[in-house]
């Protein structure tokens, strides 16, 4: 099957069942998008799929022919979500913010001018055990202040 | 746009992460950093850059390129506590770095790393901080002089005109950087003693600085052990022993067989009855895994969580818990007695998990003689021994490789998942990634272990004349009784006892380890509580008692400066309390970091939430305030997430819950509000990784009696429904 990710198209020879997360990090070997339960509960696996926030662990890669799927790997480095992630050092272990900022850039890219009510909303399938959660709010409000293209 | 092919890292022996190579043939590397490190007397890999090490033990420590790039070899594990960053802010400050030149390596196994503390080398106790602040800031003294002398000689002048600064050796107009002085300075003698800077000189020590592995976990560069592959590797998925004491049935491999993909179904112990089922893919396994029908005979099956609570109780032979300070229990069973007043209580938690964000994974290769290792391992001189045991090898051959951890909050420091992959390299003789699933992870973790604490106090108009706790808890070490001499900071009469150390495992239905603020939270949470029930009996303010009480002069001035969040006008339908605490991660630091917490709670669909934590923390001198304040906020929310509403429950011998949606950790929306105030200090620095956690629970438990009427003692505080 093909799949297109960070806009280059794949060959891919796999189980259709298998979740894009698998896919992604075995077969292609793009580790930034993480496994933190494989159940879509915590929000590791966020990659952006026709610009919407999905969890790769609950897509099967079968169903994914002919659509657009972006990783962290596929954003730009000086993307103003990640140069607010970094100005305001949101990380401590890491291991949830490439899954965070999918979900940040895709709420940005939908919302511009997002409230707190918002950024709970899109965010809060995200879980973080480190704490971050107030910078990860201060730097989407950053990011906010500035015009968001796509990455 | 990001390459967005599999990287490389080179290090003695390659390694690629993220699989096969696409197109062919491994990438040349562009990176930050290497999370592998030579051992100090192997050349760098990168030959370009090759440079004679810097003389006798300094080399263990610091690099310098040719091109004036610093590498410092920091000895100990980052999990998410920012140590990287200010090991290398110690050394940089000293030698005259500028941070913008220094890159963090993390360190290889090897003796010259032990901890001052625990001699060992590990990274645990919140003591980073405490134990490298000097060493750290003598080996960038000890560089700096070398290249002082280095430039001294260059320029034929008095080395007393040679001024290390931002990456150069400077003499009034003129300056060598570092990289044309480092193989000069290789051969300078080092100085025996040097001095160090004064504070008041420092340029980066008590500022904010960015971290250095920022920008790489934002971009989803870094790398954890989940994230190495080796060629040939093999990945696993595990059936393990659902309780202690179960044992494997008859077991069909032929289905998981079936798999395309899998190679082997094994069985094993590391150190419990395991079934793996190991494949070429993780998809594989997983499907292998599935396919499976594991038989267990399960001897454990009438434990639940009324049994271990009856077990936990009737410990009746109590022995005094070896803590200095510690009156022995008669005599202060005698103060009880003289006291006219007296109070008694009993507190009790149960099982917590850690949940750490990445599951437990650990990849082994036992290969040629030798282990190369790379796991979530807080205790490396202890892992490495295991590993040695584990895979039939000596401790030398272990080849440690240190990755960046997903968060680990003490579960680092029994990494079971570590021992499983060696076992299976070793039998299929090939290299294995083990893979814990998050329900492994909560089911199969070393929880926080339960307690039940009996305390009781006396006391007069003056103050504390006596505290005693009888602490019930599995674990006889400093993990079940860290803070249980806590009242010494406010009556010198305190003693506590505990179960003997029998050395049987015949008491050990649940493992159980050390969880971020570890004893603290229990012991804490009954002794604050405690004083909050005793203040209330006098119709005391519980801030203006502890005031009163306190003996400790710098805990007396942390409490002052609470008074003025404690003192503001509560809205309505907020309740509010107060705790205080002292914490050591090492019964023979000489320090401790104090913190005072103010917690204040509401009520939201009729159930207490936190709504607003304020910390007061006296740490010593701050080293880097910007992740000071997140590690306490760190810790707070971590402990609201692990004991305010979960717990660990046991049914018919095994864990219930299993993953996010029965343990279900604060999510962004209700991250409680957390403000944090640090005292202004030149003490020497203490660690603040675990300080958010250890006292939160009386507070809130306080805070909950303010709002309700009704005080929980027992953690967790506000139970989900089931």
């Amino acid at each position: 099957m093909r799949l297109r990710i960070n806009g280059r198209t794949h060959e891919l020879d796999v189980d259709p069942d298998m979740p894009l997360l698998w896919a992604l990090r075995e077969t292609l070997g793009l580790t930034g998008t993480k496994y933190g339960c494989g159940l879509g509960q915590c929000g590791a696996c966020t990659v952006h799929v026709d610009g919407q926030a999905r969890r790769a662990c609950l897509l099967l890669v079968g169903s994914l022919e002919g659509v657009e799927i972006t990783t962290i790997e596929g954003l730009e480095e000086t993307h103003p979500v990640i140069e607010a992630w970094v100005a305001e050092d949101v990380p401590q272990c890491g291991f949830c913010q490439p899954g965070q900022v999918m979900s940040a850039t895709a709420l940005l890219r939908a919302n511009p001018r997002p409230n707190d009510a918002d950024i709970h909303r899109a965010m809060r399938g995200n879980l973080c055990r480190c704490g971050t959660y107030p910078r990860i709010v201060r730097a989407i409000r950053r990011a906010a202040g500035q015009t968001i293209e796509d990455g | 746009m990001s390459d967005d092919a599999p990287r490389v890292r080179l290090t003695r022996r390659r390694w690629l992460v993220g699989g096969a190579a696409v197109g062919g043939g491994l990438l040349a590397l562009r990176f930050a950093w290497s999370t592998s490190a030579p051992a100090p007397t192997e050349p760098d890999p990168e030959p370009t850059e090759a440079m004679p090490p810097l003389p006798g033990e300094l080399a263990a420590w610091v690099r310098i390129a040719r091109d004036g790039a610093v590498t410092v070899i920091v000895p100990k594990v980052e999990m998410g506590q920012g140590i990287v960053t200010t090991a290398c802010a110690l050394v940089a400050e000293e030698m005259g770095a500028a941070m913008s030149q220094v890159t963090p390596e993390l360190a290889p196994a090897a003796e010259v790393y032990a901890d001052a503390l625990f001699e060992r080398q590990s990274t645990v106790g919140s003591t980073s901080i405490e134990t490298l602040y000097t060493p750290l800031r003598e080996v960038g003294a000890r560089v700096r002089a070398l290249l002082e002398a280095a430039a001294a000689e260059r320029w034929s002048i008095d080395v007393a005109r040679c001024e290390a600064r931002d990456g150069h050796v400077h003499d009034g107009e003129r300056s060598l950087g570092f990289g044309e002085l480092a193989e000069a300075a290789a051969s300078v003698p080092v100085p025996e003693r040097v001095p160090l800077r004064p504070l008041g000189e420092h340029r980066l020590l008590g500022r904010s600085q960015p971290r250095l592995d920022t920008r790489e976990k934002v971009l989803g560069r870094t790398v954890y052990s989940s994230d190495v592959t080796l060629p040939g590797m093999l990945v696993a998925q595990l059936v393990q022993a659902p309780s202690v004491g179960s044992t494997l049935g008859a077991l069909d491999p032929a289905p998981a067989l079936a798999v395309p993909g899998v190679r082997a179904v094994e069985v094993f112990e590391a150190p419990y009855p395991t079934v793996a089922v190991v494949a070429e893919s993780f998809w594989a396994a997983k499907r292998g895994r599935r396919a499976l029908e594991v038989p267990w005979d399960e001897p454990m099956a009438d434990v639940d969580d009324a049994a271990l609570a009856a077990e936990l109780e009737g410990f009746d032979e109590l022995v005094p818990v070896p803590l200095e300070g510690l009156a022995a229990p008669e005599a202060t069973t005698a103060s009880l007695a003289e006291a006219p007043q007296r109070l008694r209580r009993v507190y009790q938690s149960g099982y917590f998990a850690h949940l750490p964000m990445e599951p437990p994974c650990a990849v082994a290769w036992v290969h040629d003689g030798c282990c190369e290792v790379w796991g979530p391992i807080q205790r490396v001189t202890f892992a490495v021994r295991l590993v040695a045991r584990e895979a039939g090898v000596p401790k030398e051959a272990v080849d440690y490789h240190p990755v960046y951890v997903g968060g680990s909050f003490g579960q680092g420091q029994k990494p079971t998942v570590v021992r499983q992959a060696v076992a299976l390299s070793r039998r299929l003789d090939a290299p294995v990634k083990v893979r814990w699933t998050r329900e492994d992870d909560v089911r199969h973790d070393h929880y926080h272990p339960a307690a039940h604490l009996t305390v009781e106090a006396g006391w007069d108009d003056e103050g504390l004349r006596a505290f005693t706790t009888e602490l019930r808890c599995l674990h006889v070490t400093a993990v079940g009784y860290n803070g249980v001499d806590g009242a010494l900071a406010y009556t010198p009469q305190v003693s506590a006892t505990q179960r003997p150390r029998d050395g049987s495992r015949r008491a050990r239905f649940v493992p159980t380890g050390a969880l971020r603020g570890v004893g603290s939270i229990h012991t804490g949470f009954a002794r604050e509580s405690l004083l909050d029930e005793i203040a209330a009996e006098r119709g005391v303010d519980p801030l203006a008692q502890r005031v009163a009480w306190m003996r400790d002069a710098r805990g007396r001035a942390l409490l002052e400066r609470a008074r003025g969040v404690w003192d503001e006008p509560k809205p309505e339908g907020v309740g509010h309390g107060v705790a205080f605490h002292r914490y050591k991660g090492h019964v023979s630091s000489p320090h401790w970091t104090r913190v005072v917490v103010v917690a204040e709670v509401h009520a939201n669909e009729g159930r207490p939430r936190p709504r607003r934590l304020a910390f007061f923390v006296d740490c010593g001198r701050v080293l880097d305030p910007r992740n000071a304040e997140a590690q306490v906020v760190g810790g707070a929310l971590y402990g609201l997430s692990t004991f305010f509403a979960n717990e660990i429950h046991f049914d018919g011998g095994r864990v219930r819950e299993s993953g996010f949606h029965d343990y279900p950790p604060l999510r962004i929306d209700e991250a409680p509000r957390v403000e944090v105030t640090f005292v202004d200090s030149d003490e020497h620095p203490t660690g603040v990784g675990e300080i958010g956690t250890t006292i939160l629970a009386p507070a809130l438990a306080s805070a909950i009696a303010d709002l309700t009427g009704g005080r929980p003692r027992r953690l967790p505080l506000a139970p989900q429904a089931r």
